[in-house]
């Protein structure tokens, strides 16, 4: 089987607290995180030289859900 | 090989498992966020055999669908069920035609309609939903008639015109837990009580997962609710009364994260399941 999947193993910075974020394991682009230290939930936007890109999180919509 | 696309805006727990259950069957999977495309039908290259929506954005969703039909891709689920379940009015209506057990409900634009509504469903309290909405979000348990001109003037001022149109539904006296079922093509291949101490149960709200058995009344309920729907993936919302089971609501992109572990049902690999038989045209 092969997957278009683009994993990440690394770690990034916390755009909110700059708290360091490592994630368990390999992590999906667009994946949503928690930051350890703050709580604040960060979405996985890529990769650049030194780590995972990570964005605040954007707010639940009125049509989000199941 | 098939290749099924999963078209997402955020890759959670439920979409690794769908990978990695496709992965086990030997599908190539195409994770396609749904807001990098360019839905242009005389540029857009398909290179799928059929779409999993798993996008959160309902209005995203159907977009991606309803491109996806016009250039003959299966999606999984078609236009057609995402709109039945995507507006709770819509819902239903359809469940109320078809003869399933569903709490009482109406529609209305107006405060004052609204309390002759009431009145029809049995009196106060009554819940109030937005027709589109997921999670538990927005909903409000009215008490009185003080509190429901508080909501309609809030809506009214504040609101987006779909929230001007006021779904109220009775308010059913559920014994600390509601029911939810997956129902793939008809079947229901587990459920799970969600069990809450608030009268909003679901699990996103803090509501506990804990399994519950498939009766006869539950998969026979659910095989109508699949029917009325239009069949696909299904998460069925189910009150316990005194006169039996009733559909609350039907949902079309289904949650599980929390429920394999309680019901011990692979539910990805059944979606996953479900795809393939789409992409072998085994079903409409």
């Amino acid at each position: 089987m092969s997957t278009e999947r683009r994993q990440r193993t690394l770690s990034g910075t916390c755009p909110i607290c700059s708290a360091a974020v490592a994630p368990a394991g390999p992590v999906e682009d667009t994946e949503i995180l928690a930051c350890p230290e703050c709580q604040s939930l960060l979405v996985v936007g890529g990769r650049a030289e030194g780590g995972l890109i990570l964005r605040e999180a954007p707010r639940v919509e009125e049509d989000w859900g199941e | 090989m098939y290749t099924l696309a999963i078209f997402h805006s955020t890759v959670r727990e439920e979409e690794k498992r769908l990978m990695a259950a496709a992965g086990s069957r030997a599908i190539r999977v195409r994770l396609i966020d749904i807001r990098e495309q360019v839905f242009d039908p005389a540029t857009y290259q398909v290179d799928f055999d059929a779409a999993l929506q798993r996008s959160v954005s309902t209005v995203k969703g159907n977009y991606a669908i309803a491109f996806l039909e016009a250039r003959g891709i299966p999606a999984i689920n078609p236009l057609c069920v995402a709109r039945n379940c995507e507006d709770k009015f819509q819902t239903s209506l359809l469940l109320f035609r078809a003869g399933i057990p569903v709490p009482r409900f109406a529609l209305v634009f107006s405060p004052q309609q609204a309390l002759h509504a009431v009145e029809a469903l049995g009196g106060f309290p009554v819940v109030l939903k937005p027709p589109l909405g997921s999670w538990g979000r927005l909903l409000a348990k009215i008490n009185d008639p003080d509190a429901l001109d508080a909501l309609f003037e809030h809506k009214e001022v504040l609101g987006a015109p779909a929230q001007k149109a006021f779904y109220l539904q009775e308010f059913v006296h559920k014994p600390g837990r509601d029911i939810r079922a997956f129902v793939i093509d008809g079947e229901t291949v587990c459920a799970i009580y969600r069990e809450s101490p608030h009268w909003i149960t679901n699990t996103a709200r803090g509501g506990k997962a804990r399994n519950c058995p498939v009766s006869d009344e539950l998969r026979d309920l659910c095989r109508r609710v699949a029917e009325a729907i239009g069949g696909g993936l299904l998460a069925v919302d189910l009150f316990e009364t005194a006169a039996g089971l009733q559909v609350n609501e039907v949902n079309h992109t289904m949650e599980f994260r929390n429920s394999e572990g309680p019901t011990g049902v692979d539910i990805a690999a059944a979606v996953i399941d479900y795809c393939i038989r789409i992409m072998k045209g085994q079903r409409p």
